[in-house]
């Protein structure tokens, strides 16, 4: 079983625009690791927060309810956050939970990224 | 040549008129310097002395009773040097001073000191460096015994299960890593008939998988003779009690099966009697006789049963009851009969065997002895219901997990280990992972607080099209609420928790979720159809 644990990297593309690139696990565990990267990826002028999951290992319930715990946060900050580079099971997941209306799915970053700079 | 150099050593010291390095018999068979004197004696007093007292002495001084330095000072020589190393005595050096009885200066006795004690830590290393050689020697051939005895017995066991219409004939075979000389055996005979063989030759080595390997032929031509099984352990016995080393044997049961009628009759020669269950409960099947191989000419008893549809054989050898866990306690005979006891599932008995000699060994044990169960289930209607007229279930694997935090995706993994040879897209396996990971988080964090004296049960079973998997808990949570739609506006407006996503996961990821109660706990029942039907919507 591979290492249980969340590591992630922040890289701000502009004043308005950052990415969280997720790797390893997303669960329960991970919210200092996931709530420190969201720190760090909101700019007083971030306006959009793109969640790279193409190294994502495993999310369980306990990582939706992170997302929704981000989700509760961007919404206070007025940001938007996006998602890219999910497999189609956890595009299955997004949508059967109905998260993937809160966070809009991309299929890689340059798509993210385009829509973000929408906002 | 070792002894050489350090001859010339103390030849240096002093131009003696001889001087010879008398190293101890194991070291001097190797390196003889061609020394004229007799191979050292170990036990000779000196050896204690030397430890003692350090030398170099003249020997005009020692009063030692002792053979060796008699011998030294036969021929010529005035000082002797213990060769002492690590408190270990490894030889004399004998000198004689160039004149005769004048002995050595005291500059010289210091040289002869320090030389003796190098020459003493030299020939100590290469003694134990000769010893190591040897026992390596030793040891390469025994592992290369073993290699070959268990190819020997390896090959000899069956390739592949036998297929008979109504019957299902199960095997698993663990050897340990030494060879154990376990045996099993199928062999078709005429007229629909049918031989089933399980035995253990005593003793682990190569004679014991050639006994076995014998014993096999034994067993093979003597069943296609004789029709009574007590016939052909007797016809086996006396063959083998001619060619069989001493003080070896075989233990050994045997039965013949009526394929079309279901009527077995079956012998034993001293092998853990096997398991009969019916729809009546688990009993052992008795026959006496020797083990084959230590009395010529001993007839053996015969029984006779019939299996009805939904009963099951099981052949085991020793190495599953004589299992020893780390408390100490023993797999046993008992344990058994508790498993295949009927519940519906003949024709899972050995799947339900494993799991319980499983969870009995705990994770890390190391089996001491081949292990080798064989199950012969006569299909059918079985005795129990499971609905009126449901299908037969068969379980593919049944075990139990700690309730530890984060170990739920290594039980998601078992499950579906336990399916990858069932029929599922890759997308069922997906979605069966997560639906399996949740229920297990769920068991264990609801149902049983993490408790680490509650384990979490977990059974993965396919009824006709449906695959199932069943996960229990020790209902501490009390009863398990009706899976609702989370309500995402809520839960981003704050207005209710993050969580609490997992049994609505669940339920959307399976063909159908039902809850049992299982006293004292709850079992979440998940179920995917086989079938490529569509179930419930993505």
């Amino acid at each position: 079983m591979t290492d249980a644990t969340l590591k992630t990297a922040v890289r701000p593309l502009s004043a308005k625009v950052s990415v969280i690139e997720i790797e390893g696990s997303v669960t329960r565990s991970g919210e200092a690791a996931l709530m420190d990267a969201y720190r760090q990826a909101s700019g007083d002028e971030t306006r959009g927060i793109i969640l790279d999951f193409t190294k994502l290992d495993y999310m369980n319930s306990s990582g939706i309810g992170l997302l929704v715990t981000l989700l509760v946060r961007a919404n206070r900050q007025r940001q938007q956050l996006y998602a890219c580079g999910l497999t189609e099971h956890y595009r299955d997941i997004f949508a059967v939970t109905r998260l993937n209306e809160a966070i809009h799915i991309y299929p890689d970053e340059a798509a993210a990224v385009a829509a973000a700079g929408q906002c | 040549m070792i002894v050489a150099e350090l001859e010339r050593a103390v030849r240096a010291i002093g131009q003696p008129r001889f001087a010879q390095i008398w190293a101890d018999a194991t070291i001097a068979a190797a390196w003889s310097s061609g020394s004229s004197l007799p191979p050292f004696d170990p036990r000779d007093p000196v050896v204690a002395y030397a430890v003692r007292k350090s030398g170099p002495w003249r020997l005009a001084d020692v009063t030692l009773d002792s053979p060796a330095l008699e011998a030294c000072r036969a021929l010529g020589a005035d000082t002797v040097a213990p060769l002492v190393s690590l408190g270990e005595f490894v030889g004399l050096v004998a000198l004689g001073s160039p004149t005769l009885g004048q002995g050595l200066a005291r500059s010289e006795l210091v040289m002869l000191e320090e030389v003796a004690a190098q020459a003493a830590a030299t020939l100590r290393v290469a003694r134990l460096t000769q010893q190591h050689e040897a026992a390596e020697r030793r040891w390469q051939s025994n592992a290369e015994e073993l290699r070959i005895a268990q190819q020997i017995q390896r090959s000899l066991l069956p390739e592949s299960l036998p297929e008979l219409a109504g019957w299902q004939v199960d095997a698993h075979y663990r050897p340990a890593r030494v060879v154990g000389g376990d045996l099993y055996d199928f062999i078709p005979l005429p007229g629909d008939l049918f031989c089933l063989v399980i035995g253990d030759a005593s003793d682990k080595s190569v004679p014991a998988a050639l006994v076995m390997a014998t014993t096999r032929s034994l067993l093979r031509s003597a069943a296609l003779r004789v029709v009574l099984p007590g016939h052909v352990l007797a016809r086996a016995n006396d063959d083998l009690c001619a060619q069989i080393p001493p003080g070896m044997f075989v233990t050994c049961f045997i039965a013949i099966l009526d394929t079309a009628s279901g009527r077995l009759r079956y012998a034993n020669a001293g092998h853990c009697p096997p398991y009969l269950s019916t729809s009546e409960g688990a009993t052992e099947l008795r026959a006496s006789g020797w083990p084959l191989g230590i009395m010529p000419g001993a007839s053996y008893d015969e029984g006779e049963i019939t299996l009805a549809p939904g009963s099951a054989l099981v052949l085991f050898s020793d190495g599953l009851t004589e299992t020893h866990r780390s408390d100490g306690e023993m797999f046993g005979t008992a344990r058994i009969a508790d498993v295949v006891a009927p519940n519906g599932k003949s024709a899972g008995a050995l799947e339900l065997i494993l799991a319980a000699h499983e969870r009995f060994a705990g994770p890390g044990w190391e089996p001491e002895d081949d292990l080798t169960i064989v199950t012969l289930a006569r299909l059918g209607e079985d005795a129990t219901d499971d609905g009126g007229g449901a299908e037969r279930e068969l379980v593919l694997a049944e075990f139990a997990m700690p309730s530890v935090a984060d170990s739920e995706r290594a039980l998601a993994e078992r499950v579906l280990d336990a399916v990858a040879d069932q029929p599922l897209t890759s997308r069922q396996r997906d979605r069966l992972r997560t639906a399996v990971g949740e229920t297990a988080m769920n068991a264990a964090e609801h149902g049983n607080h993490y408790r680490p004296d509650l384990s979490i049960g977990v059974q993965v079973a396919r009824r006709g099209v449906e695959l199932l998997v069943r996960i229990s808990d020790s209902g501490l949570g009390g009863s398990i609420p009706e899976p609702a739609a989370p309500n995402l506006e809520a839960k981003v407006a704050g207005l209710q928790s993050p969580r609490g996503w997992g049994l609505f996961l669940v339920e959307k990821m399976v063909d159908r979720l039902q809850v049992h109660e299982t006293p004292p706990g709850h079992t979440v029942e998940l179920m995917v159809r086989l079938d490529g039907l569509k179930g419930a919507e993505s």
